[in-house]
C-alpha cells in the first residue's frame, strides 16, 4: 500500500472498512458534529447502537507518518450492565471480538490503522462492529435462560490442515506445536493457542484464540491487576489490534477472542492473527504494569462527571467514556480516579515517587559515574520505541544502557522497569578468547561475558527499594567489568579450568603485578552477615569467609562470600559464589548448563545479573566479584544476600524456563 | 553403477520421459521438467558431475509473480527454489553427484523424486495464495503421506545433538521431534541464548511440521540474526538462491531462501518429503545446514553488520 499522507492512510482504511461492511449490507456514516481532531462514525444497520471513533494517538505528531487509533463501540441495552457487573466483568470467559467496558454499558474493540494489513484489519473490524455487541447480549440472555437454543451448528471453517499450514509457515519459530484441533506457540511462560471450535453459542464455528499468562506475572506490587484495568489499558494503549478481552481462567489470565468462520477468507488472516497475538503475549507483563500503575484498580467516582474536563484533549464525544482518560495521560487527569501524589524529586525525606523511578535511577547512576570514574552519561537516539539508550562518552569500551522510554517516566507510575547494560568488548577480546579456549565467565567479575567475548552484559529490574545498590553496581560494571575481563583474557595463556580463581588464592606469578588492597569486608562485616542471615539456613563463619547453606527442595545450595585482597583487577573485595547442585538444575533428566543459565537469566531472571553462572564439579555456581567500592553502599550486603537467596530458590525455575523456552519440554 | 546409470535404468521405457544428450525431459501442458547432468570443473576429484532438476511452468498456469512474490513463495518451496526469468517462472534444484560419499542409488532416487514431483508441487504452491479455494484445492491435489511410516527412535535427535556439541562445539537441543542448534557466523560467536546479539544462525530440523502440500518430512530452517532491512529482503532472497545454485562443491540445493512472517523475515527453508525417518539423514541435514551457514559466514557476512554484498565473492 503506497500512501503519501496521513489522509491517504485514513481514507484508504475507511474505504476498506466500508467495503467489508458492505458485504454484510452495512455502511459507515460519518457523524458531522465530532470535535476537532476526532472523527466519529455510526453503523446504522447494526442491531445495537454502534459507533466508531477515529483519532490520532498522542505520539502521532512525533512520527513520520500519523498514527491513528480506531475504537469500535456498541452500547448495550439498559439493564445489561447490572447483569454484567453482578457476575463477572471478564464475561465469564465468553469469547468474542471485543471487551466489556468497565461500567458494563458498552463493548469495545480497538486497533491502530496499519498500512501493511488494511484488508485484514478492516474485515475483522467490520465483524466486530456488527457482531461483538449482539454476541455479548446473546451471552447475557443465555446466562439468564440456559436452555435457550444455541446458534445452529456450523463446523469450523478451519481444519487441522489449516493449522498444519500455519504450523509450517511458522515452523522456524521455536516453541510452536500442533495437536489435533489446536496450534500452540509458547513464549516463555506465556502461550498462544488457536483451537478449532464448532459450537460457539452465538457464532457457531470458528477459531478460539487464547493468549495465556500465568497469574503470578500479573501481580504487581503484590496486587493482582484487575481484569477491567487490563482491558482498558489494552483498548487504549496497545499497538496490537485488540479484538477480544482479558479474562481469567484456571491457569491465570488469558486474552480470549473468537474468530468466526467469515474471517478465514481475509488475506493471510492466521499469520496476522498469530503475529498480533504473539506480540500481545510478549508485551503482556508491560501491559499489566502499566495498567496497574495507570488505573490502580480505578473505580468511577460516585457522581459521574460528564463534563468535558474528564475527556481527553482531542475533544468530546457522546460515548467518550470509552476514550477516557486518553492514552498515556498524566496522573490526576480524570476526576474520581485515585492517583498518588508525586512529591518533588529529591525532596528530603520523601518516599520515592514510583513515577520517577527511572529518573532517580539515572540520577544515582550519573552520580556514581561522575564521582568515582569521572564519566558522564549521555542519552543517544534509539530506534526502539520501547527503549532509551545511553552511552558513556569517551569510554574505553562502548556501552549501552536500555531503560524504558520517557512516556513511562513522565506521568505513568511504573513500579519497576528493566535495565540492561551491554558493554562492548574490543575485538581483541574475541581473539584472546579463541587463543585461550577458556570460558571467560570463569573469571569473577560483575557481568556475563556473552558469546564470543563480543560484549559483557548486566541486567536488573529497577525497583524503588533497590535502585541505589543497582545503580552503584551498574556504574562499576559499566566502567570496570570490561577492563577486568580483558585483563583476565590477556593473562590467561591456555589456562587450566579455574586458573583465574586458583590464582586468586595461590598467588601464582603474574605477568602484571596484582593490585593489592585489603578487602573492605572485614571480619566485622562477615560476622554481621552471619548474624543477620542465620535464619535463612545453616550459617557458618570462617576467618575470612561466611557460608550459608540453604535448603532448595531436598537439595542444599551454598552461598560463600570470601574476603579477597588481591583480585587481579579489582584488588580487594568480596568473592561471591552461589553453588547449586546438579540435581536442582536437572529438568526432566536434562542437566541445564551454566551457559544455558546465563542465557535464560536475561530472558526470565528476576534477580540482578552482576556475575555469571559457571559450571563446576557438581553443578553450577553463580560467581561475582564485588569490589571494595561497593561495600559502603547502604544496605548493599543485605541486598546481595537477598538476591542470592532468591537466585538459589529460583534456580530450578530458571532451569525449567530454559527447558521450556529452548528445550522442547 | 553410478548415479546416472541408476537414473537411466529407472527411466528406461518411460513413454512420458524424453531423453536427450545430457539429460531427460518430462513435458506436459502445465510445464516442462528437465533433469540434466553437467560436468564438474574437476577441481574436486570426488565431484563427478552436477545434476539439476528444473521445472518451468507454462505461462498463465501460476500467477505472474514479481520478485517479492517469488521471495514469499519460496517459504514453501519443495525440491528447489522458485525463480523467474525472462522466459517463465520455475523451480530449480541442484545436486552435486559425489562418488564415494553417498550411495549412488540413494542419490538417484532423490533426483527421480524431484523429477517426478517438483513441477506439480511447485504449481500447487504457486496457486495457494490466490484464494482460500485455491489453497484448499492445492492441499487436496496430492495423496501424500500425512503420518510417518517410520519414526525416529526416541533418542535419535538427542544423539545428533550430542554429536554436534561434541564434534563441533555447536550448542544443540533436541526435543521429541525437533533438533535446534546454532552455527556461528562470526569467529567466536557461540549462542544467542547467552547473548541475543550473538551472530549465530539458528537452525531447526523438525519432524512434526507437515508441508501443506507435500505432507510429512523433514522441515529444516535457518534463521540468521541481524535481519536485512525490509526493503532489501527480496533482493537477498533472490541473491542467495542464485549464488547457491552457482556453487559447484556444495550440498544439494533443495531448499530456498524466502520471506516469512508476513514478509518481514529472511529464512532459509528446506522441506524434504519422506515418511521414513532416519537419524543418519538428520545428522546429514544438520551438517549440511551448518556448512551452509559457514558459506554465508565466509562469503557474505560482515560481523556487526550482517549480510553484506561486498563480501560477495561470487
Amino acid at each position: 500500500m503506497s500512501l503519501s499522507s496521513d489522509t491517504d492512510l485514513v481514507e484508504s482504511f475507511l474505504a476498506e472498512l466500508r467495503r467489508a461492511l458492505s458485504t454484510a449490507s452495512a455502511s459507515l456514516q460519518e457523524v458531522p458534529r465530532a470535535a476537532s481532531g476526532l472523527r466519529r462514525f455510526a453503523v446504522p444497520e447494526a442491531s445495537l447502537e454502534t459507533s466508531l471513533t477515529l483519532f490520532p494517538t498522542p505520539r502521532s505528531s512525533l512520527l513520520p507518518f500519523g498514527e491513528y487509533r480506531v475504537i469500535a463501540s456498541t452500547k448495550l441495552p439498559a439493564g445489561a450492565e447490572e447483569e454484567l457487573l453482578r457476575r463477572d466483568p471478564g464475561l465469564d470467559g465468553f469469547a468474542t471480538l471485543g471487551a466489556i467496558h468497565r461500567h458494563g454499558r458498552s463493548v469495545s474493540s480497538s486497533m491502530l490503522i496499519e498500512p501493511s494489513s488494511p484488508g485484514t484489519l478492516a474485515g475483522i473490524l467490520a465483524t466486530s462492529l456488527l457482531h461483538t455487541g449482539p454476541s455479548v447480549l446473546d451471552h447475557l440472555q443465555r446466562r439468564q435462560e440456559p436452555e435457550a437454543p444455541s446458534a445452529p451448528a456450523s463446523p469450523s471453517a478451519w481444519s487441522d490442515l489449516d493449522l498444519a499450514q500455519l504450523h509450517f509457515d511458522l515452523g522456524h519459530r521455536i516453541g510452536c506445536s500442533l495437536a489435533p484441533g489446536e496450534w500452540r506457540q509458547t513464549l516463555g511462560p506465556m502461550s498462544l493457542s488457536l483451537t478449532i471450535e464448532d459450537h460457539h453459542p452465538y457464532f457457531g464455528g470458528g477459531l478460539l484464540s487464547r493468549v495465556s499468562v500465568p497469574a503470578e506475572l500479573f501481580i504487581v506490587d503484590g496486587v493482582a491487576v484487575p481484569v477491567p484495568d487490563l482491558n482498558t489499558e489494552t483498548m487504549l494503549a496497545t499497538e496490537e489490534p485488540a479484538f477480544g478481552a482479558w479474562t481469567t481462567d484456571a491457569n491465570g489470565y488469558c486474552f480470549l477472542s473468537f474468530l468466526p468462520n467469515s474471517l478465514q477468507q481475509l488475506p493471510e488472516f492466521e499469520e496476522h492473527w498469530a503475529s498480533w497475538s504473539l506480540r500481545r503475549a510478549a508485551g503482556a507483563i508491560r501491559i499489566a504494569q502499566t495498567a496497574h500503575a495507570t488505573w490502580l484498580g480505578a473505580e468511577p467516582a460516585a457522581e459521574e462527571d460528564t463534563s468535558d474536563s474528564r475527556l481527553w484533549h482531542h475533544g468530546h464525544s457522546d460515548s467518550a467514556e470509552e476514550l477516557r482518560p486518553g492514552e498515556r495521560q498524566g496522573p490526576g487527569f480524570v476526576p474520581g480516579f485515585r492517583f498518588p501524589s508525586s512529591p518533588a524529586a529529591g525532596e528530603a525525606g520523601a518516599t520515592f515517587p514510583e513515577g520517577h523511578l527511572v529518573a532517580f535511577f539515572l540520577a544515582e547512576l550519573r552520580f556514581w559515574l561522575q564521582e568515582f570514574f569521572g564519566a558522564s552519561l549521555k542519552e543517544v537516539p534509539s530506534n526502539n520505541p520501547t527503549a532509551r539508550n545511553f552511552a558513556v562518552p569517551n569510554a574505553e569500551h562502548s556501552m549501552t544502557l536500555v531503560v524504558p522510554p520517557p512516556s513511562d517516566m513522565d506521568g505513568i507510575l511504573e513500579t519497576e522497569c528493566h535495565m540492561v547494560a551491554k558493554i562492548m568488548l574490543p575485538a581483541e577480546a574475541g581473539k584472546l578468547l579463541t587463543r585461550s579456549g577458556r570460558d571467560p565467565n570463569q573469571f569473577a567479575t560483575l557481568g556475563i561475558v556473552t558469546a564470543g567475548a563480543v560484549s559483557l552484559a548486566v541486567h536488573g529490574i529497577i525497583r524503588h527499594d533497590n535502585l541505589k545498590p543497582l545503580a552503584a553496581m551498574t556504574a562499576v560494571a559499566m566502567m570496570q567489568a570490561a577492563p577486568s575481563v580483558l585483563e583476565f583474557l590477556r593473562s590467561a595463556q591456555k589456562p587450566t579450568p579455574f586458573t583465574a580463581l586458583r590464582r586468586l588464592f595461590t598467588r601464582q606469578q603474574e605477568a602484571q603485578p596484582t593490585p593489592h588492597s585489603p578487602s573492605a569486608w572485614t571480619s566485622r562485616e562477615l560476622e554481621r552477615l552471619h548474624v543477620d542471615n542465620a535464619r535463612h539456613g545453616s550459617s557458618s563463619l570462617g576467618e575470612r569467609s561466611w557460608t550459608l547453606r540453604l535448603p532448595v527442595g531436598v537439595e542444599v545450595a551454598t552461598l560463600s562470600l570470601t574476603s579477597i585482597d588481591d583480585h587481579p583487577h579489582f584488588g580487594g573485595g568480596l568473592l561471591s559464589q552461589l553453588h547449586l547442585p546438579r540435581a536442582v538444575l536437572t529438568i526432566d533428566g536434562h542437566p541445564v548448563t551454566a551457559m544455558q543459565l546465563n542465557g535464560v537469566e536475561f530472558l526470565t531472571g528476576e534477580e540482578p545479573t552482576f556475575g555469571a553462572w559457571v559450571d563446576d564439579a557438581d553443578g553450577c555456581s553463580f560467581q561475582s566479584f564485588l569490589p571494595n567500592i561497593l561495600q559502603p553502599v547502604t544496605g548493599f550486603d543485605h541486598h546481595w544476600v537477598g538476591w542470592s537467596i532468591k537466585r538459589a530458590t529460583g534456580a530450578e525455575v530458571l532451569a525449567r524456563s530454559y527447558r521450556q523456552i529452548f528445550g522442547g519440554t | 553403477m553410478e548415479v546416472a546409470d541408476f537414473v537411466a535404468e529407472a527411466l528406461a521405457g518411460r513413454q512420458d520421459i524424453e531423453p536427450f544428450a545430457g539429460g531427460y525431459r518430462h513435458s506436459a501442458d502445465i510445464g516442462t521438467t528437465t533433469l540434466t547432468f553437467h560436468a564438474s570443473s574437476g577441481a574436486d576429484s570426488r565431484l563427478t558431475s552436477i545434476a539439476m532438476v528444473e521445472s518451468r511452468f507454462t505461462p498463465g498456469v501460476v500467477p505472474d509473480f514479481d520478485d517479492d512474490g517469488i521471495a514469499w513463495l519460496n517459504r514453501r518451496a519443495v525440491f528447489g527454489s522458485f525463480f523467474r526469468d525472462a522466459h517463465s517462472t520455475g523451480c530449480r534444484a541442484t545436486y552435486p553427484i559425489d562418488n564415494g560419499f553417498l550411495e549412488p542409488d540413494w542419490q538417484a532416487r532423490r533426483l527421480l523424486n524431484a523429477l517426478s514431483d517438483q513441477r506439480a508441487f511447485g504449481i500447487a504452491i504457486g496457486l495457494m495464495d490466490l484464494s482460500l479455494e485455491h489453497c484448499l484445492a492445492s492441499r487436496k491435489m496430492f495423496r501424500v503421506p500425512r503420518h510417518w511410516a517410520t519414526r525416529l527412535p526416541s533418542e535419535g535427535l538427542e544423539k545428533v545433538a550430542h554429536y554436534l556439541e561434541q564434534q563441533f562445539g555447536l550448542p544443540a537441543t533436541a526435543g521429541p521431534a525437533s533438533l535446534v542448534f546454532e552455527a556461528p557466523l562470526t569467529s567466536g560467536a557461540t549462542t544467542r541464548i547467552v547473548d541475543p546479539e550473538a551472530e549465530t544462525a539458528l537452525i531447526s530440523i523438525r519432524t512434526d511440521v507437515q508441508h501443506p502440500v507435500a505432507g510429512v518430512g523433514y522441515c529444516v530452517t535457518i534463521m540468521p540474526p541481524r535481519q536485512p532491512p525490509s526493503e532489501l529482503l527480496t533482493m537477498w532472497c533472490t541473491k542467495l538462491n542464485t549464488l547457491e545454485h552457482q556453487q559447484e562443491r556444495f550440498w544439494p540445493r533443495l531448499g530456498a531462501w524466502g520471506k516469512r512472517e508476513l514478509g518481514t523475515r529472511l529464512v532459509y527453508g528446506m522441506f524434504w518429503p519422506t515418511d521414513e525417518a532416519d537419524a543418519g539423514e538428520v545428522r546429514m541435514l544438520a551438517l549440511e545446514m551448518a556448512d551452509r551457514v559457514n558459506w554465508i559466514a565466509g562469503d557474505l557476512w560482515l560481523p556487526g553488520v550482517g549480510l553484506h554484498l561486498q563480501r560477495d565473492t561470487a
